[in-house]
């Protein structure tokens, strides 16, 4: 992928991340995402599709062409989306280090995590 | 499923009516069956139709500008253009409409003093009349900006004979071509600047005794509003191009990045 169109994506917005991501081991349908998703921030479908929408138009993301039936079809990373999806966790690696650097401690529990 | 949760479904497929037709037609039963696994799993349904519609509602706008009309740039620089064409076409017609009225007034006291004062015997009675009125000073302020009238006569060689105001403490003298353009076209409107900073809009009519008569009126508020307009007509203009090119250049590139993905 050219440096220029992962320049256009990158930085992700946090819902177009937690998509990539939920995608990352495989294929899966809305809903499945969705709720993957939700591990890291708050979504509903709204959102999901209006996501899925933009990351399909820029060719991130691709159908399967499976489908249980009208209501559920399944959706898959393209390489392109791949890149894009480790480009995003090199940059917040590099973030996360760089304040680990300025001593800044990552919390844990449940307040590190986002509430669905 | 319970009643609660069907009205709530209920109510979930009719806001996603708010949404584009396209991606209505593309993710609404997607959407619909996410909302009725949801809702058969909650606990607190007032608040997941709450959290559901609110989630609409944020992302209403986004899908609204990502399916919004014009497609194709060209639609949108057309639209562009027709607007600026509009925008010009109201700015000469603001300047013709403004620059039309201030020959009224003029245009009126010329025609008045060419009937008043075309019997040759009357010429120096108008003048004398015109000379007893209070005498105003072309180039002072008062008479800029306060909608004074002028009025001079003038014999048949384009000579002042007499008026109502002084240029600079002499009867005004335009140029002599205009008293040629009256004499062949009979009535002349034009606008003279006897000097920078001064501009009058002039009305001359021919006397049947061979002399002429001119009226003229400062320009000076008619410029003032003029301009005034044309700035306001200018910024609306402007802000509507600051609007328009990021939305048309986003929204080129949004097509060739849709076009290239399929």
């Amino acid at each position: 992928m050219a440096a220029s169109i992962l320049k256009d994506h990158i930085p992700l917005t946090p819902a177009v991340f937690a998509i990539l991501l939920a995608l990352a081991d495989g294929e899966k349908h809305g809903y499945a995402i969705m709720q993957e998703a939700r591990e890291h921030t708050p979504m509903g479908p709204g959102t999901l599709y209006g996501s899925l929408d933009r990351l399909l138009t820029a060719g991130l993301v691709e159908e399967t062409g499976l489908t249980d039936d009208e209501r559920r079809r399944y959706y898959r990373l393209t390489p392109s989306g791949r890149q894009t999806l480790a480009a995003e966790t090199a940059r917040l690696e590099q973030a996360a280090a760089f304040a680990r650097r300025k001593g800044v401690k990552p919390l844990t529990g449940r307040t590190a995590g986002a509430r669905a | 499923m319970r009643t609660s949760a069907k009205l709530c479904l209920k109510l979930y497929a009719i806001a996603l009516r708010l949404y584009p037709k396209s991606f209505y037609a593309r993710y609404a039963d997607e959407m619909l069956e996410a909302a009725s696994l949801e809702i058969a799993q909650s606990h607190n349904l007032p608040h997941l139709t709450a959290s559901l519609l609110w989630d609409n509602v944020r992302s209403l706008p986004r899908a609204h500008w990502d399916y919004a009309k014009p497609k194709s740039p060209v639609l949108g620089i057309v639209a562009l253009s027709i607007y600026t064409v509009l925008v010009l076409f109201q700015a000469v017609s603001t300047r013709r409409t403004e620059r039309g009225s201030a020959d009224v007034m003029p245009a009126w006291a010329a025609r008045q003093y060419s009937n008043d004062c075309s019997v040759a015997a009357r010429i120096q009675s108008c003048a004398d009349k015109l000379a007893s009125q209070p005498r105003q000073e072309i180039t002072s302020s008062s008479w800029l900006n306060g909608g004074g009238l002028f009025i001079g006569l003038y014999d048949s060689a384009g000579r002042a004979v007499g008026g109502n105001a002084t240029l600079n403490g002499t009867w005004p003298q335009p140029p002599h071509g205009i008293f040629d353009t009256i004499r062949s076209r009979g009535e002349f409107r034009v606008t003279w600047q006897p000097q920078p900073g001064i501009r009058v809009a002039l009305t001359g009519r021919p006397l049947n005794s061979g002399g002429f008569v001119l009226s003229g009126q400062s320009l000076s508020s008619t410029e003032k509003y003029t301009a005034r307009t044309l700035r306001i007509l200018f910024f609306g203009w402007a802000m509507m191009l600051a609007m328009a090119v990021p939305g048309t250049i986003a929204r080129a590139r949004a097509r060739k990045r849709r076009i290239a993905s399929h």
